[in-house]
């Protein structure tokens, strides 16, 4: 019987009992097997790591000493710094800001109340609320919208909204801000223009 | 020499106490649980080589793997009243780290482009060596580090805890939450995955 993954493994560690060695001797393709992985293993041994200078340490040491003698921020806080921060939070925070704006100035004849409801009280619905949501098509579309946000590594991008900070956000926003930030949207959800 | 660490520590710790406190990571989380930052700093001094270079071998950039590596002892900071002691408390540390590493990896595809430079050639001796062989050497690395880059997470964890940081696999599973099997076959997998990419 030819190795198993396993055995592979306790060959290149030299750990493989002596008749199974015996068959990588005899068995040309475990041996061809074991060759390559071997080979494999010492290219990627080869790869190297920086060491930094020991300057590096101690400039290392005293940011962690400094991190965690701070005091963890607000959630407030925190939202504003992610909105500073270029890349996956701003993002994030801008697919957020417009679709608080498009559902703001969504028209809705059938459903007036219904997003300005969801924005102000984001917490657990009232069953006949969440049932209208289930219905409405305004909501759907913010749903999927919602959908393709990453939601982990928002967070682990340090994006945590407050109540209300992202209506706040959004009614700072220029008439360009908005426009840009629509640009955005499209970009990141591959829409068509028709926002 | 003792470290800026060590020598607060010791100063505050009991005379007798100075051999076996300060070779003691237990002790010390212990300590720090308490409310000692300075027992945490002398975790963090004895650590943080190995917590960058887990990171760095995630991330490939020196500044992300030392932002990273910054965050990892924080997470440790604020969780240390998890540490059960069941396990090392590297062994805890690290498993912190992979879950950092991982989560970062994971959240953003890998920045190849953007990876450093490699000074491997830098690093080696090659007074005696044919520069084209400096040159093809340093290739390869580029190679194999992107070709890691590409592994499911599992595997690349297992690779770097395996040949970067010469754990057992019996360790490697405490760290990652499987089995030494597991452990076994991932590394298996990595290694002929990354056979594949190389070819």
């Amino acid at each position: 019987m030819h190795l198993t993954d396993a055995e592979f493994i306790e060959h290149l560690d030299g750990a493989l009992s002596p008749d199974r060695a015996a068959h990588v001797a005899s068995c040309e393709r475990c041996r061809r097997e074991a060759e390559g992985l071997a080979a494999t293993l010492r290219d990627t041994r080869s790869v190297e790591a920086p060491e930094p200078s020991p300057l590096f340490w101690d400039h290392f040491s005293a940011q962690v000493r400094e991190a965690i003698d701070q005091p963890a921020p607000s959630r407030l806080t925190a939202f504003l710094n992610a909105l500073r921060r270029p890349g996956p939070a701003l993002a994030g925070a801008a697919i957020i800001a417009v679709l608080v704006v498009i559902a703001a100035f969504w028209p809705r004849d059938e459903y007036p109340p219904v997003v300005s409801v969801v924005v102000d009280y984001p917490a657990p619905l009232e069953p006949p609320l969440a049932t209208l949501l289930e219905s409405d098509p305004e909501w759907a579309f913010l749903a999927t919208m919602a959908d393709g946000i990453d939601w982990e590594a928002a967070d682990a991008a340090g994006l945590s909204v407050g109540p209300g900070a992202v209506e706040r956000a959004a009614l700072q926003l220029s008439r360009e801000e908005l426009g840009e930030l629509a640009r955005l949207l499209r970009e990141h959800v591959g829409g068509d223009g028709a926002l | 020499m003792l470290s800026r660490a060590e020598r607060m520590w010791t100063a505050r710790a009991e005379p007798d106490w100075t051999v076996t406190v300060v070779g003691d990571d237990r002790e010390l989380a212990r300590a720090a649980v308490a409310g000692d930052r300075e027992a945490f700093s002398l975790l963090v001094e004895r650590h943080q080589r190995t917590v960058f270079q887990l990171c760095y071998r995630f991330v490939g950039r020196q500044e992300e793997a030392r932002d990273l590596a910054q965050d990892v002892f924080v997470r440790a900071w604020k969780g240390l009243r998890g540490f059960k002691e069941q396990s090392a408390f590297s062994t805890w540390l690290y498993r912190i780290g992979v879950n950092v590493c991982l989560n970062r990896v994971t959240a953003k595809a890998p920045r190849l482009d953007a990876m450093e430079p490699l000074d491997e050639a830098a690093c080696a001796d090659t007074r005696a060596e044919d520069p084209n062989e400096g040159i093809d050497r340093g290739r390869r690395a580029a190679l194999v580090r992107i070709a890691i880059a590409k592994l499911p997470p599992k595997q690349r964890a297992t690779l770097v805890l395996r040949v970067y940081h010469e754990l057992p696999h019996e360790r490697i599973a405490e760290i990652l939450g499987s089995s030494v099997g597991a452990s076994k076959a991932n590394f298996f997998h990595a290694l002929a995955n990354l056979k594949k990419l190389l070819e």
